[in-house]
């Protein structure tokens, strides 16, 4: 669960967040679209805590992770000691890491990576590193700033259906930002059109949503429709 | 092996010069390769060998002493703005500042001997050290930092697990760099401050006129800076395999 009631943030005089407030139940995924510099990442950085609201009060359940805008991996340690790395911070026993580490990493399909340093990976690659690190944490709610931003088309998507595949299977709650409308469309199961540190917009999405949808008139309709409030959003 | 390959041409190469040089030169100062190989007898390899383990012992104490004040300072400097726009004043109205000019008075403080052409060595290469880890630190992705804060990362697992692993390539280019530039100030100092030393040695076979002990000290000079850098070279190899090279 996550709830922003009346939050807001400001840079100087200028409000990054305006009195924001929602309210996303458990196991959903939400995408927050808008311009750049409307507020979305500042969004993400105060409910993950690394900047303090100036008033206003969040309600999020405490085992989160974040997976930041080009994954942050470290590119000194390799993917497995990358994994690791949250969990040795919460002084988890090394054998115990090594056995979580390994569970995660054979889910995504990245156990043979585990020597490889993150230079030496395909952006797609890197982003499922990225997942495997926050999923090791055993988060209830996973806080992703733009997450497939770097990726070409196809990785894309298909990053996009293993988030739905790990959403559905871990029943975590989701919120991330993007720029990318069919992403947020394809994605979320409610989708907050936002701009100038307010949500303008809340759209829900209540479809059944597999690798078909895509094709779906619902899919092209919904496309249609959020670009349009995107473009009021701006206009505004 | 075209590593290899490469080195021998380079030395046959240096050889080569070395005897047009002479040749043209035809001066007694300016002796033929086979000559000075030649002039090697056990007493002057044990001479110089003594001599360059000397400067090699003064510039490592002078390296270890610049990364146990630097190192720290530095990094104090890259995580705190209000240390660094402190600190900034001292490093740059002293960092240009050619610390040759700083010797007299290091005579003064310690004396003639071997401390004085340490203290040189630290005084030219501290503040290299010191800029270079603070722009390494300076330069590391915020996001690495705001990551490990959300996972509960105290200060010091922040310091161990990004800020030291970032500083380490720069602190090898010092150590690469500093080696060249310590060598080059402990061939003054250690004429001025100290009667030992490949610098002294050097330069007193030149004021006793005696080429041969003269040209033998470079080239052991030479071969002391060919292994030291080759050392540095595989040290970097190992500590940065994660980087991908981009020279093919």
């Amino acid at each position: 669960m996550i709830e922003f009631d009346h939050v807001t943030v400001k840079y100087g005089e200028k409000k990054a967040l305006d009195s924001l407030s929602f309210h996303i139940d458990k196991g959903k995924i939400v995408s927050v679209i808008g311009q750049s510099g409307c507020g979305k990442t500042t969004m993400i950085n105060c409910a993950a805590k690394l900047i303090d609201n100036d008033s206003g009060v969040i309600r999020m359940d405490q085992q989160f992770s974040l997976i930041p805008q080009g994954y942050s991996l470290l590119s000194w340690k390799n993917v497995m000691k990358n994994i690791e790395l949250g969990l040795g911070i919460k002084k988890m026993d090394q054998s115990q890491r090594n056995k979580a580490c390994m569970e995660v990493m054979k889910q995504l399909g990245i156990d043979h990576l585990k020597d490889k340093y993150p230079q030496f990976l395909s952006g797609g690659e890197q982003q499922r590193v990225a997942i495997a690190r926050a999923l090791v944490l055993n988060p209830t709610v996973i806080l992703m700033d733009e997450p497939f931003s770097s990726l070409d088309q196809i990785t894309r998507e298909k990053a996009q259906e293993l988030l739905l595949e790990i959403k559905n299977k871990y029943h975590m709650t989701i919120l991330m930002t993007t720029h990318s409308i069919e992403e947020a469309c394809f994605l979320s199961d409610q989708l907050f059109v936002m701009g100038k540190g307010k949500l303008s917009h809340v759209v829900k999405n209540e479809q059944n949503r597999d690798n078909t949808y895509r094709n779906s008139e619902h899919y092209h309709q919904m496309t249609i429709q959020i670009r349009t409030l995107l473009e009021e959003s701006v206009m505004a | 092996m075209r590593k290899t390959i490469f080195t021998a041409l380079s030395l046959i190469l240096l050889i080569l010069l070395w005897y047009i040089v002479s040749f043209l030169a035809d001066t007694s100062a300016i002796p033929y390769f086979h000559q000075v190989i030649r002039h090697i007898d056990n007493l002057t390899l044990k001479e110089i060998l003594l001599n360059l383990s000397v400067s090699l012992v003064r510039i490592f104490i002078g390296m270890i002493l610049v990364v146990i004040i630097a190192v720290p300072l530095g990094i104090i400097m890259g995580l705190n703005r209000k240390a660094n726009e402190f600190m900034n004043g001292f490093t740059y109205l002293l960092y240009p500042i050619p610390k040759v000019a700083f010797l007299p008075v290091i005579l003064v403080l310690f004396g003639i001997g071997g401390m004085t052409a340490v203290i040189m060595v630290f005084l030219v290469l501290f503040f290299q050290c010191l800029v270079s880890v603070r722009d390494s630190i300076i330069n590391v992705d915020t996001a690495l930092f705001n990551w490990m804060k959300t996972t509960g990362a105290t200060k010091s697992q922040m310091i161990y697990h990004i800020i030291l692993p970032s500083i380490v390539p720069s602190l090898l280019t010092w150590v690469r760099v500093g080696l060249g530039t310590s060598l080059a100030v402990l061939f003054f100092a250690e004429n001025i401050a100290t009667d030992k030393g490949i610098g002294f040695f050097i330069l007193d076979s030149w004021s006793r006129i005696d080429y041969m002990d003269m040209y033998l000290g470079i080239i052991f000079l030479s071969i002391a800076g060919f292994i030291l850098f080759n050392l540095i070279g595989l040290l970097e190899k190992r500590a940065l395999r994660y980087r991908k090279v981009i020279q093919k």
